[in-house]
């Protein structure tokens, strides 16, 4: 008798993972999720709806990638261009903005490229040719990434790989990197937030309107991928663009200081 | 920045509290690898035997096939296991990326290798007269093969434990087709891959030592089941 | 002396382009004792081993229950009353008492008659203090006795010893002949395989040389029976 309990119990366990209740997939990029703010916000948006929400996080290209592909049934990223080439080429639809938080220029306290306290991103950079200062990019195609590389194109100097660096790796890592090597980057603010306390590097620029960062919601196409949880997709984007979702990305705060700020504007 | 020491400290804390995010992640690992041991072993001891002890076409070439999946690296399988289980994939409509199902896969594939390799080298060692002795006292073919793998058991554990500790400590697969979802698919080697990229190493060494002391009970019982084994012979 | 209990005919055996057993006949009797012998190498346990079921012949033919058949379909039968026991016994895992009462569980017996079969055996064999011992502890002349017990508590027709007495010195010698010695008083047919014939002078009672692949019939010094 004992044996049969042991063997169905044994069994049940190992077929109980076989058998789920479908979750929402969402697809998000690391600074987001790193931000803390999905984990601070889905567990009111679960709770309303009873929607189980599934969040991975990998680089902006590839959450971009899993939408195509019908991997996830919603992505959020901070890519404004790709967002919208995403949509014309019918890979998502009911695009909306979220919310927006900025850019900033970080790097070593001695600053050898002086750009403390600049306002302009483009001038930093100029600077950092200049005085060939050593400077970390993401080099993974993330919204960081594309930030980076759309500032580098109003130059007339070129990176070079003497001082120009290309990680390949999320925000927090390349941080990291620049720490180490007392480096230069550009990075969002939120992980900013929670590595400075870490590095030995200061916050050097901000404040430029080009490196506003603008998040966008977008629903995996349901005519491409007819398998999508797409109602769970719509019912996340318009509560997280609602009042309640506005609410709680307002009061978000990370180290004491708020991050993101909703946009008003429905698209 | 806290030390070496500093970290180790914090860690040793947020372990023995009970951390309930740190143990759901241990119980993942533990879920998703012992799910594939035990989904394996019985067939890959199975097919050990036949490639040990019948003669066909092919029975050496399949040998050299598995011994050279040994070493294949995880992030191979992943990324295969991906492409394959994609929507985009032939076998998409399982719905089965990111979920522990398909982490089990993945470490089916990698320990299955280990088993059949370990497993027939064990069946080569065994005597010959086993069998025979077994099928002239009457056995039926299936359960004398029972009695020749009792007879070499403790290389067959050591084979196992090994085809587990390669499961339990690999990253490489399960972070690419389980998506490191925290609750689901996070287990312990992605969720130290994790912090430690966002820097954030206490939680890493918590794991980590998790992950030590396991391979040190691992490590311990192999060599008593290795010393078991020669005993007997 | 009735009809014999299996004929094999035309049996021949090779290995690739070697062949190592050629257009063999032998008859097994119930209560006989056939000793087989030839050098090393002559392709004895080869034969056996056929005899036994555990080896393919290239061809032979069995006549068995009244029936002629290719041996392919006759060892599915026969099989069941033949043991064959190896030079060296090999004994499993455990006690001396779970190796004699392996082959039991197959015999179609309930728990009960299995634990009597068992207790029978190691009382036929003087084993019933030595039960609990473990397998691997035991010396070259009990083993030996473990491996007969093991196949006579299975009541088998035929028992084929592969050199049964090499390495073992005269009184495990003596032991072993008793043992044999009773065994066919039982009606077991016996063959056994030895390189050195003297022991078995009082035992057998027919014998065969293997040489050059042929079964060949000898004169022992006793007046024999000879097969037909």
């Amino acid at each position: 008798m004992k044996k049969i309990c042991w063997g169905t119990g044994l069994l049940m366990w190992l077929f109980t993972s076989f058998v789920q209740a479908a979750p929402l997939r969402l697809a998000t990029t690391t600074s987001t999720d790193n931000s803390g703010l999905m984990r601070e916000l889905l567990p009111y948006f679960e709770a309303k709806t009873g929607y189980k929400v599934h969040v991975i996080a990998v680089g902006t290209g590839q959450a971009l990638r899993l939408g195509r592909d019908g991997n996830v049934d919603v992505v959020l990223v901070h890519a404004p261009k790709a967002e919208l080439q995403f949509v014309e080429a019918g890979y998502g639809i009911n695009r909306r903005q979220v919310m927006s938080n900025d850019f900033v220029f970080v790097g070593p306290k001695h600053d050898p490229a002086g750009l403390r306290r600049l306002r302009d991103s483009v001038q930093a950079l100029q600077r950092i040719a200049a005085t060939q200062s050593l400077f970390i990019s993401r080099g993974d195609d993330s919204g960081t990434h594309k930030k980076e590389r759309l500032l580098w194109e109003k130059l007339s100097q070129k990176s070079d790989p003497a001082w120009y660096r290309e990680a390949g790796q999320g925000m927090g890592r390349t941080l990291q990197i620049a720490g180490e090597l007392d480096a230069y980057t550009l990075t969002d603010r939120g992980t900013w937030l929670v590595f400075r306390k870490r590095l030995p590097l200061e916050l050097l620029v901000e404040g430029d309107p080009r490196l506003h960062n603008p998040y966008g919601i977008i629903a995996v196409n349901p005519k491409r991928h007819p398998h999508v949880n797409h109602q769970g997709a719509l019912a996340l984007i318009d509560w997280i663009t609602s009042d309640e979702g506005k609410h709680l990305i307002r009061e978000f705060k990370l180290e004491g200081r708020p991050l993101f700020v909703p946009i008003e504007t429905t698209d | 920045m806290d030390g070496l020491l500093g970290t180790t400290q914090q860690a040793l804390q947020l372990l023995l509290t009970g951390n309930p995010e740190l143990w759901t992640i241990v119980g993942v690992s533990f879920s998703v690898s012992l799910k594939a041991i035990i989904f394996t072993t019985p067939v890959a001891l199975v097919l050990a035997f036949v490639l040990a002890y019948l003669d066909f076409p092919g029975n050496r070439l399949l040998l050299s096939v598995f011994n050279s999946l040994l070493s294949v690296p995880t992030v191979v399988v992943g990324l295969l296991l991906y492409l394959l289980l994609s929507r985009q994939g032939p076998f998409g409509d399982l719905k089965l990326l990111f979920t522990q199902t398909a982490m089990v896969v993945a470490q089916m594939i990698l320990c299955f290798p280990i088993l059949v390799a370990l497993g027939h080298a064990a069946m080569q060692a065994a005597d010959q007269r086993a069998w025979e002795t077994a099928r002239t006292l009457g056995a039926p073919p299936w359960y004398a093969m029972l009695t020749v793998l009792y007879e070499v058991r403790f290389a067959l554990i050591t084979a196992v434990l090994t085809g587990f500790g390669r499961i339990i400590s690999e990253v490489g697969a399960s972070m690419m087709v389980g998506g490191n979802i925290m609750g689901f698919t996070r287990n312990i080697t992605t969720a130290i891959a994790l912090e430690t990229s966002k820097g954030e190493f206490v939680q890493g060494v918590a794991l980590g030592l998790v992950l030590l002391l396991l391979a040190f009970l691992l490590n311990f019982l192999l060599g008593y089941f290795q010393g078991k084994g020669k005993l007997l012979a | 002396m009735s009809a014999p209990l299996i004929t094999f005919r035309n049996l021949d055996k090779w290995y690739g382009a070697q062949q190592v057993l050629e257009q063999v006949k032998l008859s097994l009797y119930s209560g006989q004792c056939i000793l087989l012998a030839g050098e090393n190498g002559s392709g004895k346990t080869t034969l056996l081993k056929i005899l036994a079921g555990l080896e393919t012949p290239t061809r032979a033919e069995v006549e068995y229950a009244d029936t002629t058949q290719p041996w392919k379909t006759a060892v599915r039968r026969y099989r069941r009353e033949v043991i064959y026991l190896h030079q060296t016994p090999y004994l499993f895992n455990g006690t001396v008492a779970s190796n004699v009462a392996y082959g039991l569980r197959f015999t179609g017996l309930n728990r009960e008659q299995q634990q009597q079969a068992l207790a029978r055996g190691l009382v036929w064999a003087n084993l019933t203090e030595q039960a609990k011992r473990p397998a691997h502890t035991l010396s070259g002349g009990i083993r030996q006795r473990v491996a007969f017990t093991r196949a006579w508590v299975l009541s088998p027709k035929i028992l084929l010893l592969d050199e049964p007495i090499a390495n073992m010195d005269d009184a495990s010698r003596k032991q072993t002949c008793d043992l044999l010695g009773r065994m066919k008083s039982e009606g077991m047919s016996i063959v056994i395989t030895s390189h050195d014939a003297q022991p078995f002078e009082t035992l057998a009672d027919v014998r065969f040389q293997l040489e050059n692949n042929q079964l060949r019939p000898c004169e022992l010094h006793s007046t024999a029976r000879e097969s037909v």
